[in-house]
């Protein structure tokens, strides 16, 4: 459960440590990677989902054949057996909607956030060159104060934009999570209903199916 | 070695953050009842994600990336992000 948040937001500015700001700007060059390849991860299991939702609706194709009219039930026992398997099946397509609904969550539109774009980050650096330019610092040493600033900006650009990333990816997570336990729901009810249809009708409590 | 500008002539050292938005996903039913639109609003210019209800009073969401709970009153009366 998140904690009310009384930190103070704004870091202090870093000192130049060439070392240190290099190791954090590459963890954290690491860590905005990882959440933007996270964004694909709900599409890329898509297909899993298509396939598993296909043996749902191969299972009841199964079942709404196998299941006889409603006039033809003759005994107590088809009336139970029709009931039971027709409410398991109905159940099952019903969570196999779901799935579909959530997904469609999963993978909408977000308003992810990006480094750059990348002529923004080129006039940062024009800019920079004029700034040391005015204060006269030595064309030697701009390059390494540039270099610098580009490094505090750049850290401070991954600061700010992985963690809005990584909770829009948290919701993404969110739906595809109840996306397959309703996944997971529809299957295990259309099997059950495949098996009940199958035993009774094993066992004569059903009556033939007339083409 | 250049000659330093007057200080009044030179310009604020720029800084902060470079970035932008992009949207991205599948807008397969732009409509409300399938965006999420609704989960993300805006507080000071910061991005509110919406994470769940922790109970009727309180909601617990992700402002700038930072965890936070927001009464959920707070939460209603911010504006729904229009990317």
């Amino acid at each position: 459960m998140p904690e009310q948040d009384n930190t103070p937001q704004e870091a202090a500015v870093p000192v130049p440590l060439p070392q240190t700001t290099a190791l954090v700007l590459s963890t954290l060059a690491e860590l905005h990677r990882q959440e933007t390849g996270a964004e694909e991860d709900v599409f890329r299991t898509l297909p899993f989902f298509g396939t598993a939702l296909g043996l749902v609706i191969a299972a009841l194709v199964y079942a709404g054949g196998r299941l006889p009219r409603l006039p033809d039930l003759a005994t107590n026992r088809a009336v139970i057996a029709f009931a039971v398997a027709s409410t398991l099946a109905g159940l099952a397509a019903a969570e196999a909607v779901c799935v579909i609904l959530l997904l469609f969550r999963a993978v909408t539109l977000r308003p992810y956030q990006r480094l750059g774009p990348e002529q923004s980050l080129r006039d940062r650096v024009t800019a920079l060159q004029a700034y040391y330019e005015g204060l006269g610092t030595p064309s030697g040493g701009r390059d390494n104060e540039v270099t610098q600033d580009m490094q505090h900006a750049l850290i401070e650009s991954y600061a700010k934009v992985t963690p809005i990333n990584r909770a829009f990816n948290a919701r993404r997570y969110r739906w595809r999570y109840l996306a397959a336990i309703n996944l997971l729901g529809s299957l295990l009810l259309a099997v059950v209903a495949t098996i009940v249809i199958f035993g009774a009708d094993k066992l004569g409590f059903l009556p033939k199916v007339v083409p | 070695m250049n000659k330093p500008l007057p200080r009044e002539a030179r310009t604020p050292k720029p800084s902060g953050a470079i970035t932008y938005t992009a949207n991205t996903g599948a807008n397969v039913f732009p409509s409300a009842v399938m965006s999420d639109k609704a989960f993300v609003r805006v507080l000071n210019g910061e991005l509110v994600i919406f994470q769940e209800f922790i109970n009727d009073d309180k909601v617990a969401v992700s402002v700038g990336g930072r965890d936070r709970v927001l009464p959920r009153a707070e939460w209603r009366s911010l504006p729904v992000y229009q990317g």
